[in-house]
């Protein structure tokens, strides 16, 4: 039954691209929703996709096969409970990049992952003329920090 | 012994079906018989006087005729109905009246137990005939028991392992003893050569699906005049007024309305195609196939039910039988999990179930070595 709530996300990217999959998501929303109303889920998702899954590895190893199959239910928790986090952490970047910007600081439009690390640099090339700093108050030193003082 | 037939089966491909004691697959000459009803002459039959009504009329006959011979039968003495599951609820709602007690095995399938069961309401008894311990049909017992019963009902080829019942000794007691006999066949006829007259039975019931024709029931009866007819309409009365009815004479009373005509002529081609086939080379062939299947599934550690070696190998894996017929139809192999509609046998014995690969004409040696294969992969679950 947990599987079904990893399955409607990934499902329901995935139907966006293709039609196939669009049944799955379907299933998964079922499943879901029933859980939701504190029903028993009537669908067997999570059956079909154990079968699925443990078939695929039985190619590559059949130990890890055996594995999925007998602890599938927990290896479900898992990942539900991973894809939380990770949907946790997605929010908490998209909520630091409304309110701080990207590491350029706010009113920067760079992408600091692309840029060019030079050998000493803090790694953020930060430009005073779009610092957050107070203006004739502070200015920004080389980590990027705003100082008091007076800026040259 | 290899028969020949798989290129007569358009849907037959990479997939591997074992699951023809549900439904089995039809062969280009039924769809085509069928087709051509629907596209020559999709009229009603014995009603109608256009060129039309009267060719679908002439089907119809020659292929009842066709049937009939099929299972040795007369024309005047099989009708049709839905499915093996409305011919045995017929006998039911026909034959036995308050008091009566209906004997079965205890390994019927529930369209053979379940209308029995039913029957309890208005007084009928019922009672099960149980298994010797090695699970073949206790003939003593059922001398014992048969005496002042008034109805045997009792499948002929069980749907759950094949096993087929030692029909006529259960026959020849009954009728010795007074007692009508109704055979549920629905399992038989489309793997064993049957002849009614030679088999005794006072009724049989059979069903198309089962042996390459399309959903559609055939019950023989010795006397079918004896049964009350339970859906009355069109074609059973001869004459009706706003406060009475007349019913028709003999068994055509018990087919009410119109009829599946691409059915039945569907049917008749079926029984050709097997015909021209042979039933004891279909036979041969599953039973070659059916031991090398169960020889290979016990070498793998299953337990194989059933006490002979059939065409129909039923199994009990380590693993949830649901989660083996999964995976078996991710790997190609299409097999029938559960309690196959015997749930009367299987909570008996406390068993959740099976696994049921069941085997037809059109399947080969070279499947059931892949699907021992792919059972080996889940044997190590």
């Amino acid at each position: 039954m947990v599987f079904c709530i990893v399955g409607l996300v990934v499902f329901g990217i995935l139907g966006l691209f293709s039609a196939k999959y669009r049944d799955y998501f379907h299933e998964s929303f079922r499943c879901v929703f029933r859980m939701a109303m504190l029903k028993p889920c009537d669908t067997d998702f999570d059956q079909k996709m154990k079968a699925k899954i443990t078939t695929k590895l039985m190619k590559v190893s059949p130990a890890l096969a055996n594995f999925n199959y007998k602890h599938f239910g927990k290896i479900s928790i898992v990942f539900v409970v991973m894809m939380f986090i990770s949907f946790g952490l997605f929010l908490g970047g998209i909520y630091n990049y409304v309110l701080y910007g990207n590491c350029n600081g706010p009113n920067s439009f760079g992408f600091c992952i692309y840029d060019s690390l030079e050998i000493g640099s803090t790694g953020c090339d930060c430009d005073p003329a779009f610092s957050s700093c107070q203006d004739g108050g502070e200015c920004l030193d080389e980590d990027c920090e705003c100082q008091d003082g007076v800026c040259d | 012994m290899a028969i020949n037939c798989r290129k007569d089966f358009p849907c037959l491909g990479k997939k591997i079906y074992f699951d023809s004691s549900c439904m089995s697959l039809r062969p280009r000459q039924v769809i085509d018989a069928m087709n051509g009803y629907y596209e020559k002459n999709p009229a009603c039959a014995g009603r109608s006087s256009h060129s039309w009504g009267r060719e679908v009329t002439k089907q119809t006959e020659d292929a009842r005729k066709t049937i009939a011979g099929f299972v040795g039968a007369k024309q005047d003495q099989i009708v049709f109905t839905k499915n093996t599951t409305e011919s045995l609820n017929l006998l039911a709602y026909s034959l036995v009246r308050k008091g009566d007690l209906v004997l079965t095995s205890d390994r019927e399938h529930n369209s053979n137990l379940v209308p029995w069961l039913f029957a309890r309401e208005r007084g009928v008894k019922h009672m099960a005939v149980p298994s010797s311990k090695d699970e073949t049909f206790d003939l003593e017992k059922f001398a014992e028991m048969v005496k002042g019963s008034r109805l045997v009902s009792v499948v002929h080829t069980s749907n759950l392992d094949g096993y087929t019942l030692p029909i006529k000794e259960i026959i020849k007691i009954a009728h010795e003893a007074n007692v009508l006999v109704a055979v549920d066949a629905a399992q038989a006829v489309p793997h064993h050569k049957i002849n009614v007259r030679k088999l005794g039975a006072d009724f049989l019931a059979f069903s198309g699906h089962k042996m390459l024709g399309p959903p559609l029931g055939v019950l023989y009866g010795k006397e079918l005049e004896r049964l009350s007819p339970f859906i009355l309409g069109g074609d059973t009365v001869k004459k009706t007024t706003y406060d009475s009815y007349e019913l028709m004479d003999g068994a055509r009373r018990l087919e009410a309305g119109l009829q599946n005509y691409p059915g039945i002529i569907g049917l008749a081609a079926a029984c050709r195609y097997l015909g021209k086939i042979g039933m004891d080379k279909i036979e041969k062939h599953e039973l070659e196939l059916g031991k090398q299947m169960r020889t290979g599934l016990e070498q793998l550690g299953m337990k194989v039910l059933g006490p002979t070696v059939t065409g129909i190998n039923s199994f009990i894996p380590k693993i949830d039988v649901g989660d083996a017929g999964l995976m078996l139809n991710e790997m190609g192999v299409m097999v029938r999990t559960g309690q196959h509609c015997c749930h009367s046998w299987f909570n008996s014995r406390k068993l959740k179930g099976s696994v049921r690969a069941s085997l037809y004409l059109y399947n080969t040696k070279e499947e059931v070595n892949i699907f021992l294969e792919k059972m080996k992969m889940i044997a190590k679950m």
